[in-house]
């Protein structure tokens, strides 16, 4: 076998091992029971819980890693290679683990007072949000910081030498132009929240219609033996991502003037 | 308008060493150095995005160090030209006038006469990325000038441009800025560029002003060996003083063999005592082949010796002669009219005292 032939089966290989493994779902793929499922008052909520929590998340994160991301990419202040490296925290620490750490930081006088006085987040909604937001948080400024790394710095410099100031310079030059990698990284982001699970049940925990997301659904109904309505949603979970991916390639081919 | 008073930058490794120069209302000033020599670097210090490390800057009077870049009223053009791709050519070139929110119609008559002048009529609804490298280069000129600045500063604009563009877009700039009356510093590499457009030359070469002259100045009477190499005179030899009159300075130049003479002061450097060594040098332009020209016989010193080669450059010949007895060779240019009555052998090359000029000997 020649090298080329060896790089291309390799490539063959990824689709075949991840398409087998969504084709091997349609053997448990029950028209009645894909019905009833789908259409369920429980699935429903799952799906409407979901998407809210990660458009919320996922916002939240790009209000963050948008002018992060632009400091990162800027300017040089102390601690920024820190902060740099400490993006792909979410990353390195298992999502169970994020969460564990969520749940003890809830746990010490700062977390126990913020839940007193500020906000609940320990099994409530707020804190599936907030595990999506912890979890995405470093990839939407990798993402964005990325895509400000390529707009050359002169814009905003010939921005600023006609009379913008570096807010103005901003508005009107580095955001118009990373505004692909923005929505891809938002769209990125809220897939990743969407799947997220781990983060999500140490802090939320599994409540059926209160903390049920979608992973957190397939998790209780494959524990209680439900295979049938277990691959429904994950079927459903499967047309979430593909049609977010399908949107950043959508994004990127619509918006690929400028950026 | 613009002084700098002891200006020193430093950028990672690389420090700026302090500049002190000024320029008049409506001078064409040029940072001339080679790559790295520190010419961006100050010109990003006079824009704003470079904090001085030391010294002061002024403009029209004002000290620029607490006036933030926006209302500094310089005009800017880098050298990949900044053109902001999603926008049209006149949102680029009105760009300024709409971000400070200036209403008063004489600034929207400026740019379009400035549109009208560079020639961008039939253009003002394309996106940069539709135009060619010489409308691109009218954009960033015409968006800098629309919105009046105080002072103009461009970054190698045309260091991208083939030989015919650059030329056209020089006599542009030269018009542009004549008609507009705005003063102008510009940094290039291209000596053939800094003399065309520039009045006063500033020379920068390792971090450090070599010599800030006018361009006629910079170009007969460099002020150090560093700015005569840059400027490519190779015709630069160690002599010593053995007298001194009251215009000339008497020399031994052991390496072609003759005593010359030259003017004692034509730049900053006090003059030399009887004994010390200094450099002497001459453009390749100014070395006059015997059969050619005369004139100035009174005050030459002839040099016999031979033609040992020719170089045709398109423009001119340059020669390489070798006086009798040495073992160096001095430049020779001559014109394309006279280069028909140069041969390779025997010649005679005269050097006159008001054409050489003398560099203190750089220790090294």
């Amino acid at each position: 076998m020649n090298f080329k032939r060896f790089t291309v089966a390799s490539a063959l290989f990824i689709f075949v091992f991840y398409g087998g493994l969504i084709a091997s779902l349609a053997y448990f793929l029950d028209g009645r029971v894909l019905w009833e499922t789908l259409f369920s008052e429980r699935t429903l909520f799952s799906i409407r819980l979901s998407v809210v929590a990660a458009t919320l998340a996922s916002l939240l994160a790009l209000i963050i890693a948008v002018p992060a991301s632009f400091a990162l990419s800027r300017h040089s202040f102390p601690g920024r290679m820190v902060v740099d490296t400490i993006l792909e925290f979410p990353i390195i620490v298992s999502p169970a683990a994020l969460g564990a750490i969520l749940l003890i930081f809830f746990n010490n006088p700062l977390g126990e007072w913020i839940q007193q006085n500020v906000m609940t987040f320990v099994f409530v909604f707020s804190g599936i949000v907030l595990a999506q937001f912890v979890t995405i948080l470093g990839i939407a400024t990798r993402l964005v910081k990325s895509t400000m790394d390529e707009i050359p710095a002169s814009y905003e410099q010939v921005a600023r030498s006609l009379g913008a100031t570096p807010a103005r310079a901003f508005a009107t030059m580095t955001l118009p132009l990373a505004r692909r990698g923005i929505i891809s990284a938002f769209i990125l982001s809220w897939a990743k929240a969407m799947g997220e699970f781990g983060a999500t049940i140490m802090v939320a925990g599994t409540m059926a219609m209160r903390t049920e997301t979608l992973p957190i659904a397939i998790y209780m109904r494959l524990a209680t033996a439900d295979i049938g309505g277990t691959v429904v949603l994950i079927v459903c979970l499967l047309l979430f991502g593909l049609g977010a991916l399908y949107g950043v390639r959508l994004i990127s081919s619509r918006l690929a003037k400028y950026a | 308008m613009l002084r700098l008073d002891n200006v020193s930058v430093k950028a990672g490794d690389f420090s700026l060493s302090p500049v002190s120069l000024s320029m008049h209302k409506e001078e064409r000033h040029v940072l001339l150095g080679p790559s790295g020599s520190g010419k961006s670097t100050l010109l990003e210090a006079v824009i704003g995005f470079r904090k001085p490390h030391g010294g002061r800057l002024f403009l029209d009077g004002r000290e620029l160090s607490r006036i933030p870049v926006e209302n500094r009223g310089i005009g800017y053009v880098p050298q990949r030209l900044g053109l902001f791709p999603h926008l049209t050519v006149r949102q680029n070139i009105l760009y300024g006038i709409r971000i400070r929110r200036v209403k008063e119609p004489k600034y929207f008559e400026l740019a379009e006469r400035l549109i009208e002048e560079v020639g961008l009529g039939p253009l003002v609804s394309r996106y940069p990325e539709t135009l060619s490298g010489g409308e691109r280069q009218r954009v960033a000129l015409a968006r800098a000038l629309a919105s009046a600045p105080r002072l103009f500063l461009l970054d190698e604009p045309f260091s991208a441009l083939n030989e015919s563009l650059r030329r056209e877009l020089w006599i542009l700039l030269k018009k542009l800025l004549e008609h507009n009356k705005i003063p102008t510093l510009m940094v290039t590499h291209d000596l053939e560029e800094a003399f065309f457009l520039g009045e006063r030359i500033s020379v920068l070469i390792e971090g450090k002003l070599h010599q800030s002259d006018a361009k006629t100045v910079v170009y007969r009477k460099p002020a150090t060996v560093e700015v005569a190499r840059f400027l490519g005179v190779r015709n630069i030899f160690p002599a010593r003083i053995l007298g001194k009159d009251h215009s000339c300075l008497i020399l031994n130049c052991p390496v072609l063999k003759t005593r010359l003479s030259v003017n004692r002061s034509h730049n900053d450097h006090a003059v030399p005592e009887i004994g010390d060594e200094i450099m002497v040098g001459i453009l390749p332009e100014l070395v006059y082949l015997n059969h050619i020209d005369r004139s100035d016989a009174s005050s030459q010193v002839s040099l016999k010796g031979e033609v040992i080669d020719s170089i045709d450059t398109g423009r001119g010949i340059n020669l390489q002669f070798r006086p009798e007895g040495c073992d160096v060779a001095l430049d020779v240019s001559v014109g394309l009219r006279e280069a028909v009555s140069v041969n390779i052998g025997k010649a005679e090359v005269g050097l006159a005292a008001a054409n050489l000029f003398w560099v203190p000997k750089t220790k090294r």
